[in-house]
C-alpha cells in the first residue's frame, strides 16, 4: 500500500483561552492518496486555512497529528516535497518577480536560475519578470504564487483559494493548470476553494468541513449520486399536483421560489421518478415533461452545510 | 546556510528606501558634511582660515571615532537607534508583508533568524566601514587642498597600527551590533508589527544605555551606593570596558568617581564573557520565541 500524500489523524486546533476559545478544527481525520486531486471545501471560517497552516507547520495542532508522505509535518524533509500557496500570494513588494523567486529558492538552500526562468515563462510573466511585485495585479501575484509553489518541483501541491481575485479567464487558466499538474505531471493536488463549480470539474475526491468538523468526504461522483437529486416536472393543474406531492412526500417540494408556471421541482431520489409520475397520473394530473437533474456540488455543499447548521441550532 | 544568508542579503539590500534612510544615511551624511566643509573652505576666506580646526588633527583618530556611536555612552544613545530601527523594521516587515508563510516552511526557523541577523549586521558593518573611511579622508583632503599637513604621515607602521586599531574597534562594534540585532529581533517577533518593533526595540536600547542614570538614582534614593556596580553587568558598560582594555590597558573607570567608586574592575575576559552571555542569551531567546510562534499571518 502506498504512503498517503497527506494523512491527518484526529487533528484539532483551538485558539484562545477561557471565554475566548475558538475551536477552529475539531477531530479531523483525512487521507489523501498520492496522485489524487482532492477538494477541501467549507464556508468562510470553517477551518480550511487553519488545517492547511498545520500541514505546512506554520501553526501547531492542539491535539492530533498530520503527516506528509508518512513523515511528520514538522520534518523539513517532508515539507521539501510540498509546494504551497497559502491564503493569497504575498511577496516582497520592493523586489522584482525574478528576485522574489530567487530569494525563495535560496531560502530552500538551492539556486536554480534555469528552473526559475522556466516557471516564470510557464505562468506567463516573462515580460514582467524584472518589474516590482508591488505593481502587480492580484492575478499576476497569484500566477507568481503558483510559480513559487512549483519551485522545488514538489510531489504535492497545496493550493488555498488559488482562484481568489482572478477573472473568469484566470479561473479557467487555473483549472487547466491544476489538471495539467495532476494528469500530466502526476502531482497530488490538495485544493481548498470556494469555486465549487471548478472543484467539481477537477477534483477526484472532496471533503466538506464546517465549523471545524468534517461533514462529508468521498469521491465526487459517489457523493452526488447517493445524495438527493432534483427532478423537475411540467404538470397541469399545478395546485393539485402540489397537493399530491405534499401529501405523499411532505419534505420533497423545493421552496416556492424555485417553482413557476407549470413546473414543480422535487428533491427526491431519482429512482423514485416512476412512482411520482404514477401518483400524479392516478390523481388525474397531466404530466408533460420530467427532467432529472443531478445535484451539483454547489447544491450539495449548501444542503450539507445548511443541514449541519440547522442541527447545531436544534 | 550560505544560500540562506545570500537570500537575506538580497532581500535587505533590495529594500532601497529602507536602507537609504536607516543605513546609508550615515556614510552619506558624513560625505555630505565633509563635502560642504571643503566647498565652503574653498569659497570663503573665513572658512579657509578655520579649516585647520576641521577634524581632530589625526586622520586615524577621526576614522576610529566614527565607531564611538556604537560603543560609548552617550554617543551610543543616538548612534544605535538607526541600526536598531533598521533591524526591527526588517524583522517586522516579514509579518507586515505576510511573507513568513512562504519562507518558514522552506527551511528551519532557527537558520532563518540567524541568517537574517548575519545579513543585517553585515550591511551595517559595511556602512560603518565606509563611514570610517570618509571620516579619515574628509579632513585630510580639506587640509591638503589648502597646503596644510594633516595627521600622521603614511608609512607601513602607521597603516599597520591603523588597521589593527580599526579591526579591534570594529570587533567591539560588531558585538554591539549583535546586541542590537537581538533587541530588534525580539521586539519585532513579539509585537509582529513595525511600529511595535521599533518602540519596544528602542525601549530596550534606551534602558541599556541609560541604565547608569537609573542606577545612580536608585542607589541615591535607597542610600545604597554599591547598587551602582550593577552597571557593570550591562552591555553598554562592558563594550566600553573592552575598548578600554584594548586601547588603554586598563578597566573602564567609572564616569564620575566622585559619585560612587566601582568596587571591581572587570578584566577584558570577564567583560567578553558578560557580553557573550547577553548576546547568546538574547539571540537564544529570539530563536526560542520564533521557533514556538504560530505564524498566522
Amino acid at each position: 500500500m502506498t504512503t498517503p500524500a497527506i494523512e491527518i489523524r484526529s487533528l484539532s486546533k483551538t485558539f484562545g483561552k477561557g471565554k475566548k476559545t475558538v475551536e477552529a478544527v475539531i477531530g479531523l481525520d483525512l487521507e489523501v492518496q498520492a496522485g489524487q486531486v482532492f477538494g477541501f471545501l467549507g464556508p468562510n471560517g470553517a477551518g480550511k486555512s487553519t488545517t492547511i497552516r498545520m500541514l505546512m507547520d506554520l501553526i501547531r495542532p492542539t491535539t492530533g497529528e498530520a503527516f506528509l508522505f508518512g513523515k511528520s509535518t514538522g520534518s523539513l524533509e517532508s515539507r521539501k516535497r510540498v509546494g504551497a500557496l497559502v491564503e493569497g500570494a504575498d511577496f516582497y513588494p520592493f523586489m522584482s518577480a525574478w528576485d522574489n523567486l530567487v530569494v525563495l529558492d535560496r531560502t530552500a538552500s538551492t539556486y536554480q536560475p534555469g528552473r526559475i526562468s522556466e516557471l516564470i515563462e510557464s505562468v506567463g510573466l516573462s515580460e514582467r519578470a524584472q518589474q516590482r511585485v508591488g505593481g502587480f495585479s492580484t492575478g499576476m501575484k497569484q500566477r507568481l504564487g503558483l510559480a513559487a509553489a512549483l519551485l522545488n518541483d514538489p510531489e504535492l501541491l497545496i493550493l488555498d483559494e488559488p482562484t481568489n481575485g482572478l477573472d473568469p479567464g484566470g479561473i479557467q487558466e487555473m483549472r487547466g493548470f491544476i489538471r495539467e499538474q495532476a494528469h500530466t505531471h502526476g502531482k497530488t493536488v490538495f485544493l481548498s476553494s470556494h469555486m465549487l463549480n471548478e472543484v467539481e470539474q477537477v477534483c477526484d475526491r472532496v471533503a466538506i468541513i464546517n465549523k471545524g468538523l468534517l461533514l462529508r468526504e468521498g469521491p465526487v461522483e459517489t457523493l452526488l449520486e447517493t445524495e438527493l437529486g432534483h427532478m423537475r416536472l411540467q404538470v397541469r393543474p399545478l395546485y393539485k399536483a402540489r397537493q399530491v406531492i405534499v401529501a405523499r412526500w411532505p419534505d420533497a417540494l423545493v421552496p416556492l421560489e424555485r417553482n413557476g408556471g407549470e413546473w414543480l421541482t422535487l428533491s427526491l431520489s431519482l429512482d423514485q421518478t416512476p412512482l411520482v409520475v404514477t401518483e400524479l397520473v392516478q390523481a388525474g394530473i397531466q404530466v408533460f415533461q420530467v427532467v432529472q437533474k443531478r445535484q451539483s456540488l454547489e447544491e450539495f455543499f449548501i444542503a450539507v452545510t445548511n443541514h449541519a447548521g440547522e442541527a447545531d441550532d436544534a | 546556510m550560505l544560500n540562506l544568508y545570500r537570500a537575506e542579503w538580497r532581500k535587505v539590500s533590495a529594500n532601497f528606501k529602507l536602507t537609504s534612510f536607516l543605513v546609508w544615511i550615515i556614510p552619506i551624511g558624513y560625505f555630505a558634511f565633509h563635502s560642504v566643509m571643503i566647498l565652503l573652505s574653498l569659497m570663503s576666506k573665513t572658512m579657509q582660515a578655520g579649516v585647520e580646526y576641521f577634524g581632530s588633527g589625526d586622520w586615524t583618530a577621526d576614522s576610529l571615532a566614527t565607531w564611538d556611536m556604537l560603543i560609548f555612552f552617550p554617543a551610543n544613545l543616538f548612534g544605535r537607534m538607526l541600526p536598531l530601527a533598521f533591524m526591527a523594521v526588517v524583522f517586522a516587515g516579514e509579518y507586515q508583508w505576510r511573507t513568513l508563510k512562504n519562507i518558514a516552511p522552506r527551511t528551519q526557523r532557527w537558520k532563518l533568524i540567524l541568517a537574517k541577523m548575519a545579513a543585517l549586521v553585515s550591511l551595517v558593518m559595511v556602512s560603518m566601514l565606509l563611514t570610517a573611511l570618509i571620516a579619515s579622508l574628509g579632513p585630510s583632503i580639506g587640509h591638503r587642498i589648502h597646503g596644510l599637513h594633516y595627521g600622521p604621515v603614511l608609512s607601513f607602521d602607521v597603516i599597520g597600527d591603523y588597521l589593527l586599531d580599526t579591526l579591534r574597534t570594529a570587533l567591539i562594534a560588531l558585538i554591539s551590533l549583535l546586541n542590537l540585532v537581538s533587541y530588534g529581533a525580539i521586539a519585532a517577533i513579539l509585537t509582529r508589527s513595525i511600529l511595535g518593533g521599533l518602540l519596544v526595540g528602542f525601549g530596550f536600547a534606551v534602558l541599556d544605555a541609560t541604565s547608569l542614570g537609573f542606577l545612580l538614582f536608585l542607589s541615591g534614593f535607597l542610600n545604597k551606593p554599591a547598587l551602582i556596580n550593577l552597571y557593570q553587568l550591562t552591555p553598554t558598560y562592558n563594550l566600553s570596558n573592552l575598548h578600554s582594555w584594548l586601547f588603554s590597558g586598563q578597566a573602564q573607570r567609572f564616569i564620575s568617581e566622585g559619585i560612587a567608586p566601582l568596587t571591581t574592575e572587570p578584566t577584558f575576559w570577564v567583560s567578553l564573557l558578560v557580553l557573550a552571555f547577553w548576546i547568546g542569551g538574547l539571540i537564544g531567546l529570539a530563536l526560542i520565541i520564533f521557533q514556538r510562534q504560530e505564524l498566522t499571518e
